[in-house]
């Protein structure tokens, strides 16, 4: 049983038809006293069949810590969306997500999919150099609730 | 949902994201409440930057650009 209608899934469908390049998401997860990654799972199921150019793949957060590190992951459920560059290498979006994507979260991942698999972002040409003029390592936290 | 514009499909092979030096972290407040104690999260959206700059509710894109970068 789907978690979307019907309808939600021909609109996501069209949606995700603007990517050009294929994205991973790379979901952190553990077995054991983590209910949001079950949740987190089941929404994460619903979006390869939506388009071939969103794969998933799983990453134990106990076992491959060096991993979790590598991605700056220190809690689960937790997403870090990995592109593609000119030359078909995997490249860091440096977009993550910590939580389970669902409510208007789950709007800001479809939204960064799209942006990771190469559909233009709505930054003005300004303010694009603004970010494109930033070279010291920045972190930037959205904090947000389902509803 | 995503209000998408018809038209201006992205050429195939240009990288889109203008920087690998900021990595944007989308966090689910409720679930994390130790994050949400040391951000002080009383009201969402809230963004925080090096834990140090703090840009409540949603804002323009070019305050949020400016607050967030400085720049």
């Amino acid at each position: 049983m789907s978690l979307l209608s019907p309808a939600d899934q021909d609109r996501l469908r069209e949606s995700f038809d603007h990517m050009t390049s294929p994205v991973r998401v790379l979901f952190f997860t553990q077995t054991l006293d983590c209910e949001p990654c079950v949740e987190t799972r089941r929404i994460l199921d619903e979006l390869p069949p939506l388009s071939d150019k969103i794969a998933i793949e799983e990453v134990n957060f106990i076992l491959e810590k060096d991993k979790a590190a590598l991605y700056g992951i220190d809690r689960v459920p937790a997403l870090a969306l990995v592109g593609q560059d000119a030359a078909g290498e995997p490249r860091d979006t440096r977009i993550r997500f910590l939580g389970t994507p669902s409510g208007y979260e789950f709007i800001s991942l479809v939204q960064a999919l799209m942006l990771a698999g190469g559909h233009e972002s709505q930054l003005t040409p300004e303010n694009r150099a603004r970010v494109e003029a930033v070279t010291t390592p920045t972190t930037i936290q959205v904090f947000s609730t389902p509803t | 949902m995503t209000a998408l514009s018809a038209g201006g499909q992205p050429s195939p092979t240009k990288w889109r994201l203008p920087t690998q030096h900021i990595t944007a972290f989308a966090v689910e407040a409720t679930e994390f409440p130790d994050l949400a104690r040391k951000y002080r999260i009383t009201g969402v959206p809230k963004t925080v930057v090096n834990d140090q700059i703090e840009i409540l509710g949603g804002i323009p894109q070019d305050d949020f650009i400016q607050q967030a970068l400085g720049n």
